[in-house]
């Protein structure tokens, strides 16, 4: 990343209204409280700053901070938290933009957002479970596996979530993060 | 094993172990005696003077209870030696989460460097320090009991408090004891802010809400739940959530003076940040800030405001659950009187800047949700759903505050009065 681009670090607030400008632009729907966060992750792994600091939970990779900040935005009037069936979207009010400064984001920045928005932004709540969970796991892993196997990372996960994932799955997750370029040691 | 009894006075006698004193006596520590819990509320609050050392014991204590609580409960939960081993892992949790604060707590988070969070200063001094080898001895001596599969290790603590081990999915249900809608750290500073602080906002009926606490299993893992009976306690809990949100974390003139505190670090902090190495890092303590305070009273607007409580005052604040025609209204209001003064005689406050110690409305399906077991459904409830009060307490909370100096202060709140005789007749 290149600092000399622009003045200051882009902040946890302006990150995510870039997530949710650029999905409106995009024509995607506003997505759900789960697929935001599994987004907010991948970007997180292209290097796109601030860290959120995502922990495991029930539910896969998981960051309270990320929930704070869709609250802190909620709080501003930026967004609203709209009812969908069993779901809640994270919907950008249009009409209030006028109080939200531009973000500093840098081009790369914007490129791997919108690479991720591209390529994940249409995929289901389940699937970026499986995805963020295969790549938070082959992550922790990597640390002290080496060499880190498909066998190991399969098995990982199915230690964290039981049957919840068939191997099938887990090892399609697999081998769609490495088409995108996720690494892990 | 003979255990050490602490008098705390929030809940009693506290059991410690010889091995957790060993912890409790150590230099990091210590320091928690000087770390002030809630930052400069006692400018305000005058009682509100203890610190994070006595918080610290005081969540070892409940999640033990809150633990043990559910274990009984729930039979065949675990087996006896894991049992012992999660409340002992529960319990180092709970004793080191707050090591890693700064100076008068979260009043100077913000001059951490690079991005680090408090979070991490923990990681390092749990680590880095004495504490580990306290740790270790623990560890070892699970180990003789139990195996080898029950040794705890600091690196142990550290990752299951942060969320990154993955090798057994209970870790997940011990977190929520220490992070979810309803844990054992808020649990604790709830009813300690709320003694401190001389006020009855933050008291709930912490016995019945403890004796309510269950679990269930799903799948391959274990979710930390409430019975429909704790229905009330947990209301009476959100709400003192809420009202000490109102009237104490978010006083006027303490967040002033909280802002007043980073302004200053932010100035006169070697290069603007606390040191990132943990042993300078522990140097550091509220006593040492305020000594730096007192010598710059003199040559620093914010010390001279802190130390002589020079407090700005509030010339508009919104309502606690402003609409958007309030929140047009506070920015139409922001940019009339800065144009009027100017931004540099001006100070703007908002709730969002503490969400971390609001009350949230949590859906079945967040990570931080405790459901409630109701008799008559196999479904699980939140407590928003269960509760019509909760339901509303939980709306978004967006108090917005403006600040003048004093050179201003009755002027601008004229223009404001006006501002608002000219909406009401527009209205």
């Amino acid at each position: 990343m290149n600092e000399g681009e622009r003045v200051r670090n882009m902040n946890h607030v302006e990150l995510v209204v870039t997530v949710l400008r650029k999905m409106s632009d995009f024509k995607l729907q506003y997505p759900g409280k789960k697929a935001l966060q599994k987004l907010v992750y991948l970007i997180g792994r292209r290097g796109v700053r601030p860290d959120f600091h995502y922990s495991i939970h029930y539910y896969g990779p998981y960051s309270s901070k990320l929930d704070d900040t869709v609250h802190s935005l909620q709080l501003q009037g930026i967004v609203e938290i709209v009812p969908d069936g069993m779901n809640h979207r994270v919907r950008l009010i249009e009409e209030l933009q006028e109080f939200i400064e531009d973000p500093h984001l840098s081009e790369k920045e914007s490129q791997e957002i919108e690479y991720v928005l591209r390529n994940f932004g249409t995929l289901t709540p389940y699937d970026l479970e499986v995805i963020t969970t295969a790549d938070f796991v082959a992550g922790e892993l990597g640390k002290i596996l080496k060499p880190l196997t498909e066998e190991a990372i399969v098995e990982g996960v199915k230690k964290i979530k039981g049957d919840k994932f068939p191997d099938q799955n887990i090892r399609d997750a697999l081998a769609v993060l490495k088409q995108h370029g996720y690494v892990w040691n | 094993m003979k255990e050490y009894k602490f008098r705390d006075p929030v809940h009693g006698y506290i059991d410690v172990r010889p091995w957790e004193r060993k912890i409790i006596d150590s230099r990091p520590f210590q320091r928690l005696r000087g770390i002030k819990q809630l930052a400069l509320t006692h400018l305000v609050y005058h009682g509100a003077e203890h610190t994070r050392f006595g918080h610290s014991i005081g969540v070892m204590h409940l999640v033990t209870r809150s633990f043990r609580s559910v274990v009984a409960k729930c039979a065949d939960l675990f087996p006896r030696e894991k049992t012992d081993w999660y409340e002992q892992i529960l319990r180092l949790m709970a004793l080191t989460h707050d090591l890693g604060h700064a100076p008068f707590s979260h009043g100077s988070e913000s001059v951490f460097p690079d991005g680090l969070e408090h979070e991490d200063f923990t990681d390092n001094i749990v680590m880095e320090t004495e504490i580990a080898d306290y740790i270790k001895e623990i560890g070892a001596e699970f180990t003789k009991k139990y195996g080898r599969d029950f040794d705890i290790t600091p690196e142990l603590i550290c990752s299951v408090y942060r969320g990154k081990n993955i090798s057994n999915p209970d870790f997940i249900f011990l977190r929520k004891f220490m992070d979810s809608e309803l844990d054992c750290d808020k649990m604790d500073y709830l009813l300690r802010d709320s003694h401190y602080c001389g006020v009855n906002y933050g008291k709930y009926d912490i016995d019945r809400l403890i004796s309510c606490l269950t679990a269930y299993k799903q799948g391959n893992h274990v979710y930390l739940a409430i019975e429909k009976g704790g229905i009330h306690a947990f209301e009476e809990f959100v709400l003192a959530r809420y009202f000490m949100f109102v009237q104490v974390y978010f006083h006027k003139t303490r967040r002033f003076l909280d802002r007043m505190l980073v302004d200053y670090l932010r100035d006169r902090l070697p290069g603007r940040n606390y040191p990132k190495e943990v042993k300078e890092y522990l140097e550091w303590d509220d006593a040492k800030v305020w000594a730096m305070l007192k010598q710059d009273e003199k040559h620093h607007d914010c010390a001279d405001r802190i130390i002589n409580r020079k407090i700005m005052r509030n010339v508009y604040e919104t309502p606690t659950h402003s609409n958007v025609h309030e929140k047009r209204w506070y920015n139409l209001t922001k940019k009339r009187l800065t144009e009027e003064f100017g931004e540099g005689q001006l100070l703007f406050d908002s709730a969002d800047k503490m969400t971390h110690k609001i009350p949230l409305k949590y859906e079945i399906d967040s990570e931080q949700a405790i459901p409630i077991i109701l008799s008559h459904s196999d479904k699980p409830s939140t407590i928003s759903e269960q509760s019509a009060i909760i339901n509303k307490m939980t709306e978004p909370i967006n108090i917005m505050r403006i600040y003048a100096k004093e050179n201003i202060s009755e002027k601008a709140e004229q223009l404001v009065k006006k501002l608002m005789r000219d909406r009401e007749s527009d209205e």
